[in-house]
Order: C-alpha cells, then sequence, then structure tokens
C-alpha cells in the first residue's frame, strides 16, 4: 500500500499534522462500480505512527472479502491513475463535505478507531467523502460538475472537484481537510444602541436578520428605555442597551415560528373582530368537546398532546413541518424533520417513547415541463427524492416505523414543498407517584444539555444564504441529522426516566438553547445558565451564536442536584455527552453569563409576555365560480381510458415505491400495514398498531389532507381534511369516540402589507379554513390535541412570485378495543357483497377527473356535518361486530377509482351492476366508503343500517373470480391493466437510492 | 422447570430489541435486554446465560459497513468470552444487523472465516432497502434445530444489506451452512441465502425477522386468512423458532 502525504503543515506552530487520504475500493463486485469511499484523516506522526494508523484504518474501514484499500493519489504517482485509465475511465472526482457539515459517517470511522486503536485516536481528525470514475463521454470538468449538480453532490453542503486521469494534479488542486477555520472573535460583550428612528431600528432588524416587525423593535426600545429597567440594568452592571445576545433572544422568542403571532392576532373578518383564530377556533373546539372527552390530559400546553390509553399509559401525538430547509436542502431538511419530532416525543411530560411515525409529503409534478425553472428553486424531483430519502434514513435508523404517510402532488408546490413529519408516543400516566405527562422541575434543579454539540447549524435557518459564505465558513443555513447520535440519546433518556433522574425535559429545535431553557425557566420563572459550559462542535462561536444555534439532536433537561451525578454517569454507560450549565431559580429572569460575566439578563415576563399584538383585516374569500361552472362532457368519453389515466396519476398510483423504502414493522407492533392483501398491494386507509405488545386494543393513526378545494373555499377544505382523516381511521375499525386530531396549517404569507398584496385575501381563506376546522371538530366530537403552523410558504426572487394552496393537515389518532377486529380495504371473498355507503354531497369539479378531461358539472362537495357522524358510529358497530369484510375510502378519484384499488389488493374481481355515468364513476366528495359484506350477512348488514337519516347505502355489486372490474356497460377492465397502470404511476420518481 | 435465560443485546443503535424480548419470552425464555456499554463492562453476563440474540436494527447508523463496528467492539473486549460461550455449546442468535455482526466477528459462517475474511453481507443488488414479507425454503433439518419442523414460511426482511457474498474459491462449500433460503432472489444473495449457521448448528444467524411473526395478525395477508377461517389458535412460524430455540438451550 502506498499513501500520499501532503507536505507538512505546521498547525499553530507547534505539532506537525499530516494529512492521509485513504481510498476504499470494491474489488469488481459491479462490473459498474464507478465510485468508491475516500476519507481524509490528519494525524500528527508523533502521536500516531503512520504504519499503524495505516493498519487501524484497514482493519475498520476495508472488509477484505470483497473490498481493497488503495494508495492516493495525484502528480507524486501515476499507479493511481493509470489503473482507471486501463479500465477506460478519462476522469476521476473527489467530493467531500463543506467544513462543519454533520459528518456521521467519519464520527463513527473515529469511534472505531479508538475502538480498536486505543485514545491515542481520539487526537486525529477524519473527514469522509466520495471518488467518483467517469468515461470519455464527458467532455469536460463542467459537464461532468453539472451532471452530478444534485445527483452526486449537493452544493449547499458538498463539495466536488475533477480530475483528469491523463494529467497529475498537485496536492493543491486536490481537496484538502475541510477545516472549520474562522476569526476568533474577541469574547467582548456587544451591545446594540437601539436608539435609533423607524427607518434604522427596520434596518437593524433586516440586516441582523431578526426578523422583528418596526412595532415590535419599537416595544424592545421602548423596554429598555423604561425607568425601571434602566435602573435594574445599572443596578446589576448591566449595559444600559440590548446585548447582541438579548436581542437574538427576543428575536428568537418573539418569532413567529415561537409565538404563532399570526393565530393570536386581532383580525378583523365579515366586520366582526376575531380575538386570536388559535383561541377561538382550536382551542376553542377542543374545550367545547372537553367535557365528552376526560381521556383529555395534557393538550396544547407541551411538545405534544397527550391522551390517556389505559389506566396505566397514555400516548401522544405530534406533527411538525420542515418546509423551508426541505426546499433548500430536502434530504438534510427532511432528515432533520423527522428527527425534530421525535425530540418533541421525546420531550413530552417526562419523555414518552417514541412508537411510530408518519409522514405526509406535498410536491410538485416532477415531470412538469411548464413549472418555473428559478436559480434558488432546486428541481422538484431532487426535491422529491432527497425528501423521500431523509425520511427513511430518519426514520429506519431510530427504529421507529413509518406506519402511515402521503404523497400529494399539486403545481402550487413549486412555491415550497411541503415536509410534515409526525411522530407519536408511549408513556406512564404516573410513576413512583409522578404524573408522567407533566414536568416537575423546580427551584435549584440543574440545567443538563443532553447529546449533540453546538456549532454554526440553522443560525438563523434558512435566511443565511450559500453566497455569504467563503471558503472555511462552516455551512449553517441547513443542517443533517445524525440519527444514531439520536438514537442513543433516545435510549439514555428513557432509561434515565426509568430511574426517575429527570425533572423535567424539552426538545432543542428551533431557537435551540433560547428556546429551549428560556420555556422551562418560565416553570420556575427563572433560570441562568453559563455558556462556557456549553460543549462546542469547534472554538469561535459568538455567545449569541451558542445560545440561538440549532444544532441536531439536544435535549435540554432539568435534574435535581441529588441525582446530577447519576444521571452524568448514566449518559456515559449509553456513549452521551451530558453537561451541566447551570441551574433554574425563581428570580424572574433569564440569565446568560459566560463564565462570571453576564452577557443577557432578560425579564421573564415581558420576554414572553410582551410581544405586540398584530392586527389584522381578513378579506372575505368568494368562490372562483369559473371553476365550478357547468362544463359539458364530451360525447363518447372512454371511462376505461379515463380509469387508466386516474389510477396512474401521481395523486392515486400505487406509494409501494416509498412504502417498501421504509420499515414500517419495526418494533413488532404493526396490524394494519400500509400494505396488504394475498400480495401485499392493497394500499390501505389508515395504520393499525398495538402500542403495549401483550394487549389487544389497537392504536389508529391516519391523515386527510384536501388542497384542490381551497381555491373554491377554505372551509371546504377544512372540512374535507377533518372528515377525509376520521374516515380513513374509521375504515379500518377506529372508534370515533376515541378520535384525537392534529392539525397543522401551511399558507403562503397571510399578514397583508404593501408589499404583500394577496394578504389580506389569504387571511381571509385562513379564517375560513379555521372556522371549517372548528365545525367539523364539534360536529365529530373530535378534539385537537396539538397543532403547528406553517405561514411563509412563497417564492418571491424579484422575478417570479410563487404560494402554495392554502394546506391544512388533519391527523388523526384512535382506538379500537380489540385490534383482531380491525379491517384492510381489500376485497376478501368471491360471492361477497359490494356496498357504497356515503353521506353529503359530491362533485365533478375539482375532482381528478375534471383535472384530466376538463369536465365540470357546476357543483362542489359538502360534508353533511350531521349525518357523517353517525355514518362512521354506525361503520365502527358494523366493523366491532364483524359484519364487514372490508371497508375502503372513497376519496380521489372516485368511486371507479376506489372499486379499481379494492380489486387490485385482492387480486380477485368485481362485477357491478349499477349503470355508471361520469358523476357515479369519478365524482369526488366526503364520506363515501365501500365495504363488502359476507353473502350471509346481508340481512343484518341491511338491518344495520335502517334510520340512519342523511346516510346512503347501496349496494352495487359483488366479488368475483373474473380478475376484471365490471361496472356496467361503463367500464371493463383487466385486473392487470389496473395494476400496470397504478403500479407504475409515480415508480420512476420514487425507486432510486 | 427452570427456563433458560436469554440476553438480548442493546444499544449503539439497536432497536429490535423490546420485540426480541418480548418473542423469547412468548418462546419460554427468561429474556431481558442489557445495553452493549454494560455487558462490555461486566463481561461475566455470558456465565449464567443460555442465549445470546444481537437484534436487528442500524447499529452505529450502518455506517462503513452494515453490522461492522458492532463486531469491533463485541470483539475488541469480549472475543475470548465469546468463543468460549460458543464452545460451551451455548446458543447465538443474530438477526438481519445481529447477523450482519456475527459475520463480521467471524463467527459464521462456522469455521469457515478462521483463516481470513472471506464471507461477507454486502448491499442488495437492488442497492435499495427493502421491507418486504419473503417466502423462504428450509431444507429439511434433524430435531432439535432452530428450524424444526418448519417448512415453507413467510417472514419480513427489512434490510438494504442482505446480500451474501464470499471470496471463498469454492463456493458451493458455504450451502451446507445454510438453513433457510428465498425462493425468489430478493437481493442478489449468492445461492438465495437467508440464513447462516455454525457446525454444531448452535450459532445462526438470518436477515428476515422471526420476531415480527409470533402473531398472527402481524402477517400482511391476515385478514383475508381470518375471513376464511384459517386455524389461528396455533403458533406462528417465528414463535415456533423461539420456542425450538428454548428447546434446544434446556438440553444443551
Amino acid at each position: 500500500m502506498n499513501t500520499l502525504k501532503n507536505s507538512p503543515n505546521q498547525d499553530s506552530g507547534e505539532e506537525t499534522i499530516d494529512l492521509l487520504r485513504f481510498a476504499v475500493i470494491d474489488k469488481k463486485l459491479n462490473s459498474n462500480s464507478d465510485s468508491f469511499q475516500l476519507c481524509w484523516v490528519r494525524f500528527s506522526p508523533e502521536r500516531i505512527d503512520e504504519k499503524e494508523l495505516l493498519n487501524r484504518l484497514s482493519e475498520v474501514l476495508v472488509d477484505e472479502c470483497y473490498q481493497k484499500s488503495d494508495f492516493f493519489m495525484g502528480s507524486m504517482d501515476f499507479a493511481w491513475n493509470n489503473q482507471w485509465l486501463a479500465q477506460g475511465f478519462k476522469w476521476w472526482a473527489e467530493k467531500q463535505f463543506l467544513p462543519g457539515v454533520t459528518d456521521n459517517l467519519a464520527h463513527t470511522i473515529k469511534e472505531a478507531l479508538v475502538l480498536v486503536g486505543g485514545d491515542e485516536f481520539n487526537s486525529i481528525e477524519i473527514a469522509s467523502g466520495k471518488g467518483f470514475l467517469f468515461n470519455k463521454s464527458f467532455a469536460n470538468k463542467d459537464e461532468i460538475i453539472e451532471y452530478s449538480k444534485y445527483k452526486l453532490f449537493h452544493p449547499l453542503v458538498e463539495k466536488m472537484v475533477v480530475h483528469d486521469l491523463s494529467k497529475l494534479d498537485t496536492p493543491g488542486e486536490l481537496l484538502g481537510y475541510p477545516k472549520v477555520k474562522f476569526k476568533l472573535e474577541a469574547n467582548e460583550l456587544v451591545t446594540v444602541d437601539l436608539n435609533l428612528d423607524d427607518a434604522k431600528l427596520e434596518e437593524l432588524s433586516k440586516k441582523r436578520l431578526l426578523a422583528l416587525s418596526l412595532k415590535e423593535m419599537q416595544e424592545i426600545k421602548k423596554y429598555y428605555a423604561s425607568d425601571k429597567i434602566k435602573k435594574l440594568r445599572a443596578s446589576k452592571n448591566m449595559p444600559a442597551m440590548p446585548t447582541d445576545v438579548e436581542l437574538e433572544v427576543f428575536a428568537q422568542t418573539w418569532s413567529e415560528h415561537c409565538k404563532h403571532k399570526i393565530f393570536a392576532a386581532d383580525i378583523e373578518y365579515e366586520g366582526k373582530k376575531i380575538s386570536s383564530l388559535y383561541k377561538t377556533y382550536i382551542k376553542g373546539a377542543t374545550n367545547k368537546i372537553r367535557k365528552k372527552r376526560p381521556d383529555l390530559l395534557s393538550v396544547f400546553d407541551d411538545n405534544s398532546g397527550v391522551v390517556k390509553w389505559d389506566e396505566e399509559y397514555a400516548v401522544c401525538f405530534k406533527v411538525e413541518t420542515h418546509n423551508s430547509p426541505s426546499a433548500l436542502e430536502p434530504y438534510g431538511g427532511a432528515l432533520t424533520g423527522i428527527l425534530g419530532v421525535n425530540r418533541d416525543i421525546l420531550g413530552t411530560g417526562l419523555s414518552a417513547k417514541p412508537i411510530f411515525n408518519t409522514d405526509i409529503f406535498c410536491f410538485a409534478y416532477p415531470h412538469d415541463k411548464s413549472l418555473p425553472v428559478r436559480p434558488k428553486l432546486l428541481p422538484p424531483l431532487v426535491i422529491a427524492r432527497g425528501v423521500r430519502l431523509g425520511v427513511q434514513d430518519g426514520g429506519n435508523k431510530s427504529g421507529i416505523p413509518t406506519v402511515n404517510g402521503a404523497v400529494y402532488f399539486h403545481s402550487s408546490y413549486r412555491a415550497k414543498p411541503l415536509v410534515f413529519c409526525g411522530t407519536g408516543g408511549l408513556l406512564r400516566i404516573e410513576k413512583d407517584g409522578r404524573l408522567q405527562y407533566a414536568k416537575h422541575t423546580k427551584t435549584g434543579d440543574r440545567i443538563v444539555v443532553v447529546g449533540g454539540r453546538v456549532g454554526k447549524d440553522g443560525i438563523h435557518g434558512a435566511t443565511f444564504s450559500s453566497e455569504t459564505m467563503h471558503e472555511g465558513s462552516p455551512v449553517s443555513a441547513v443542517q443533517i441529522g445524525d440519527p444514531f447520535l439520536q438514537k442513543r440519546v433516545i435510549d439514555f433518556i428513557l432509561a434515565a426516566n426509568e430511574k426517575n433522574l429527570m425533572t423535567g425535559i424539552t426538545d432543542n429545535g428551533a431557537g435551540g438553547l433560547s428556546s429551549s431553557v428560556g420555556e422551562m425557566a418560565g416553570i420556575t420563572h427563572g433560570a441562568t445558565m453559563d455558556l462556557d459550559k456549553v460543549p462546542l462542535k469547534y472554538p469561535g462561536l459568538s455567545d449569541w451564536e451558542i445560545v440561538v444555534s440549532e444544532s441536531q439532536e439536544r435535549m435540554s433537561v432539568s435534574v435535581d442536584p441529588k441525582d446530577l451525578d447519576a444521571f452524568l454517569a448514566l449518559a456515559q454507560d449509553y456513549n452521551v455527552e451530558a453537561s451541566d450549565i447551570g441551574h433554574f431559580n425563581t428570580d424572574g429572569y433569564f440569565h446568560i453569563t459566560r463564565g462570571d460575566k453576564t452577557v443577557a439578563l432578560l425579564d421573564l415576563d415581558f420576554l414572553h409576555d410582551g410581544v405586540p399584538k398584530l392586527s389584522m383585516q381578513a378579506e372575505v374569500h368568494t368562490y372562483e365560480s369559473t371553476e365550478s361552472s357547468y362544463k359539458l362532457p364530451e360525447s363518447g368519453q372512454d371511462y376505461n381510458e379515463a380509469l387508466l389515466k386516474l389510477l396512474a396519476h401521481p395523486n392515486i398510483s400505487s406509494r409501494e415505491s416509498i412504502i417498501r423504502q421504509y420499515d414500517h414493522e419495526v418494533q413488532g407492533a404493526s396490524v394494519i400495514k400500509p400494505l396488504m392483501g394475498p400480495g401485499r398491494k392493497a394500499p390501505c386507509d389508515a395504520a393499525v398498531i398495538k402500542p403495549i405488545l401483550s394487549q389487544q386494543a389497537g392504536l389508529i393513526v391516519s391523515n386527510g389532507l384536501c388542497p384542490q378545494w381551497s381555491k373554491y373555499d377554505a372551509y371546504l377544505m377544512a372540512t374535507m381534511a377533518v372528515d377525509e382523516a376520521v374516515r380513513n381511521a374509521c375504515c379500518v375499525g377506529a372508534d370515533p369516540k376515541t378520535l384525537s386530531l392534529l392539525d397543522n396549517f401551511c399558507w403562503a404569507d397571510p399578514v397583508p402589507s404593501p408589499k404583500n398584496s394577496e394578504g389580506a385575501k389569504r387571511l381571509g381563506q385562513l379564517v375560513r379554513a379555521c372556522q371549517g376546522l372548528y365545525d367539523a371538530c364539534v360536529a365529530f366530537g373530535a378534539p385537537l390535541i396539538s397543532g403547528k403552523d406553517s405561514m411563509k410558504n412563497d417564492f418571491d426572487d424579484g422575478v417570479v412570485k410563487l404560494a402554495i394552496e392554502p394546506t391544512l393537515l388533519v391527523s388523526a389518532m384512535g382506538k379500537m378495543e380489540n385490534s383482531d377486529n380491525a379491517v384492510s380495504m381489500e376485497f376478501k371473498q368471491i360471492g361477497d357483497l359490494i356496498y357504497f355507503i356515503s353521506a353529503g354531497d359530491a362533485s365533478i369539479s375539482g375532482s381528478h377527473y375534471s383535472e384530466i378531461t376538463g369536465t365540470r358539472d357546476g357543483k362542489l362537495p359538502k360534508v353533511d356535518l350531521k349525518a357523517a357522524p353517525k355514518l362512521y358510529a354506525k361503520l365502527h358497530k358494523a366493523i366491532e361486530s364483524q359484519l364487514i369484510n372490508s371497508a375502503h375510502d372513497c376519496s380521489e378519484g372516485g368511486t371507479a377509482v376506489c372499486l379499481a384499488e379494492c380489486v387490485i389488493g385482492s387480486g380477485l374481481g368485481a362485477k357491478v351492476e349499477i349503470e355508471g355515468n361520469e358523476f357515479a364513476l369519478f365524482s369526488e366528495g366526503p364520506s363515501r366508503i365501500i365495504v363488502t359484506v359476507s353473502a350471509d350477512k346481508q340481512e343484518s348488514f341491511e338491518a344495520h343500517w335502517k334510520k340512519t337519516a342523511g346516510v346512503e347505502v347501496i349496494k352495487l355489486g359483488e366479488v368475483v373470480d373474473s380478475k376484471r372490474l365490471h361496472v356496467g356497460s361503463s367500464i371493463d377492465l383487466s385486473l392487470q391493466d389496473m395494476q400496470e397502470a397504478w403500479h407504475n404511476g409515480v415508480s420512476d420518481i420514487f425507486e432510486v437510492n | 422447570m427452570v427456563s433458560p435465560r436469554a440476553i438480548v443485546l442493546a444499544g449503539d443503535g439497536v432497536n429490535c430489541e423490546n420485540e426480541t424480548v418480548h418473542a423469547l419470552r412468548l418462546g419460554g425464555f427468561e429474556a431481558e435486554s442489557q445495553h452493549v456499554s454494560r455487558l462490555l463492562k461486566t463481561g461475566d453476563f455470558l456465565s449464567n446465560s443460555d442465549l445470546l440474540v444481537l437484534p436487528g436494527g442500524f447499529s452505529f447508523g450502518d455506517e462503513i459497513q452494515s453490522g461492522k463496528v458492532l463486531a469491533l467492539k463485541i470483539m475488541s473486549r469480549l472475543k475470548e468470552e465469546i468463543e468460549e460461550f460458543v464452545e460451551r455449546g451455548k446458543l447465538i442468535i443474530g438477526i438481519c444487523n445481529g447477523f450482519q455482526a456475527l459475520v463480521n466477528m467471524r463467527l459464521l459462517p462456522g469455521n469457515l472465516q478462521k483463516e481470513r475474511k472471506s464471507v461477507s453481507l454486502v448491499h442488495n443488488e437492488q442497492t435499495r432497502f427493502s421491507d418486504t414479507w419473503v417466502d423462504l425454503d428450509i431444507p429439511p433439518s434433524q430435531e432439535g434445530h432452530f428450524f424444526a419442523g418448519l417448512e415453507k414460511i413467510q417472514l419480513p426482511i427489512r434490510h438494504g444489506e442482505g446480500r451474501i457474498v464470499t471470496s471463498l474459491p469454492d463456493q458451493d462449500a458455504l450451502l451446507s451452512y445454510c438453513p433457510m433460503f428465498y425462493t425468489e432472489d430478493v437481493n442478489g444473495s449468492l445461492a438465495r441465502m437467508a440464513a447462516l449457521q455454525n457446525e454444531a448448528g448452535t450459532v445462526l444467524g438470518m436477515m428476515p425477522h422471526p420476531e415480527a411473526y409470533i402473531r398472527w395478525t402481524q402477517h400482511p395477508n391476515w385478514p383475508l386468512m381470518k375471513t376464511r377461517g384459517e386455524d389461528f389458535s396455533c403458533d406462528p412460524p417465528g414463535l415456533i423458532i423461539f420456542r425450538n430455540a428454548c428447546q434446544i438451550a434446556r438440553h444443551s
């Protein structure tokens, strides 16, 4: 083995540091093996013998069964180039992460080297990367970079250089070690003068990326100008003006993300004042239902909503969005999204164990050539693939099953993709005399941060653009998660809680320590923390950066001082870093020091309650009448062709290519999986798992998302989404009386301003959606237990303005007493009778059929809020008494698609007697379900539905063995043709790695 | 009768320990999971155990190679204890990531890797992770084997690196160490091998997950099986494997 070293360079004038490049290459395993693993190792030859290092690297990195390591590279040695030239390649390229990007592989390599080589190996630094080989089909280096961008490397987090194999590149032309280097800032207290006029205040907010409005800046200015605060600060030896740390904490705490200012605003709508959409409609709905739901243990207070499961256990559920990060770097954005919501569960009460994930993605059509192409917008296909892979790594590597999800395509998501990541958890209600769904943090408790170290990651989130970065500056705009580190954190936290070592816990997500410690400080009414105690990834972070950094995989824990030693020792056992950084008190301040020196002293009351209320005017929204007007179907429509087209529609086709890449069975609890049936192709409406393996009860997870109705009426969209979530849950057997819902609003900016002419209209849509959500939740008796909003889902680069359709995701969690009674969607046996159960109104307008044919019927669907709850209650009874053999939600594509899916799932056929017209076949509406019933249960089934006002039950036909779907004289298609169309709709988007 | 004792490895990214403990208990074991750090610290845990299970998961994030670093960690501290455990005829089962670790520990297949590393589990031919149920063929096995009484079964696979490859000149040599085959090519594995064992049949590694089929309603087609009135009172195949293991442990 041969190695190439850089000429020794001097680090800080003391030790010689050598750089070693090490390549691991598969021995002809694949004939098309055109990539290899590469890593850069910085080491001190005085501490570690080079031979020893090479041996250990081989031991750790090379599997001699099928791999070899190779010498490396460049100007001193032709052997490297020649071996590739001999195999017909013309170029080779190397890529590595930019400085400061989370490098999970490198962390593991180093840990393994220490395992086999001893502690001496702690002194080395490792970066991982990859090498690629290209043949002469590429004319030059630029072509290769263009080809590789987003496919082989992502320019926001990685760097790639190409080398010509016919030349020998000097070490300077090769990639060196991606070391984080930046100017070490003098550790001095920085104050920011707020004695500025309005224009200057606005400028300051913009320049420092504070995202505070003028009104908010004025409020902060006023606070510092008050006599009381002046006196206080003088007495504590603090400057009169805010420190940069204080200003950043205000900006973080008062951010839309953390304070939900739009949902708290005063809104004038239809001449009436609504004081907080959140209090009026969201909490309002839950309060209205609450009396009937004694199982609501903790709603809207904690990191997730907590509901009683049985006498001993509770379950909790939270759904988050990670849209902006996913738009920038889809893999990292989605990965940190799923890991982030996992931490919400871990940070609920005294910690809950994550037991399921659910993920809903909204993308632009990847193959739609009419969508705008902008330099700052990633190609839709790149986004879709990156997001899918990020969630795969996040879920699978954490050992949490992805049991449910959805993918929805709409051209408006070109503005921003929506990435909803949800996680459910299990916790005990009480343990050793303490309620587990509450925090018990008290004065004197230590503040301990657990998990990852702090770097510049995610500071000011996505507003920090890549242009401002220079060589050596750590990447802060985007982050890559470390699911392995987080799995260790989860294992540790759950073990610590088993031993009652914590009094409280919350996660570090948006806003970092500022948010997590700042919020927990509210419990005791005071906290002091020392930034010198916070472990950093690299030196040189300024105080405010440490406070608001969003570095991942961290939890903030309160620990009784008497348990501190045990807590820290347990952390060590679990290979998790834990640091005591301060304590909670009752002083009324969020007090941050650097050693002895105070860098921030913030009045908690003002910090948490001082943000001025927004006051806005909303426009009353009217239907877009042209869309709902009548347009005659073209005569002679071929319904067979229409059905095949619909089955291949990206919103309808099989999700198997995604589902198979997510572990949906780990933890051993699954009952109804995403795909069921004899061919494992039946797309189930909701998931059923057994949270407690030894018990029969089943937990149901489902979702509803209907943005296609927003353009007509956001009220309709919201009621349809609730109905869909409830319907999906009930189709598998959920008891509707047990359902708890989550709301996730994603909107384009609804704050009216001169720059945002659409604001008032969007705000009006938001009001309508909240009203719809309220009415539907109250009607179904299903409380909201948690939610989130993301209100800046638009794009504007000065040339093109784009906005997403108003989107409300409703997620549902419910229970069934006996999971053995759960029902899957596919037809079961020949001779079973097929019924169509429905309530409310359906329409062709707005349907997917309308999208592909242009037909409109001038109607809109409507949820019958009186009849629909009865329908679901009766459906549940029918499932409980085992009257039905299958049930499937009839949604996108209408009845014809629903029947086709039931046939595909079963591998059988169906003969439907009724004569199908367009409306019967393809209209879309709420509260529609297709069920099958054994012939011998026909009488009791029909009797079961007697006297259900507003609910229609029609016998459509029966299950046959023809392997065809016949609907009267309208449709006659073979199982195989339907299956092919349905299966291939999106497989080319997701079947990649 | 005293139940045999099983220890299930946990921590460092292992994630199937809970359901594996549950399955072992149903199978007749007294079972508990132990964090790998604690096991390495005390070491003597093996002396009063009858079965060591390395369950599924993503140890060390599957970085470098699945199961590789976990194997390095265990063998750097417990090589002798583990080898002695096997020599005493005690049982080891590795499932999925645990199987990958056993191959990297060179405990499987038998003594074939004694001289040098010559068998590996590498990326599936489709290069993708896949969670899917597969049909499995089990060659006639003797009484007192993990798979006794089983012939054709279905279990889920959930892996991205399950393709068995070898650098041995005589690839067929591997076949006699394989107690379970996929009926179809699901990952490119040599001769459709899904599992490997040692000569004595006491160390077993398998890619499919037996702990994921210990109740009938774990099968993706159970609703139809139930509609047809199939017998759900007997044990599902995954549970039979753990019951068999319990029988062997009692007699070892």
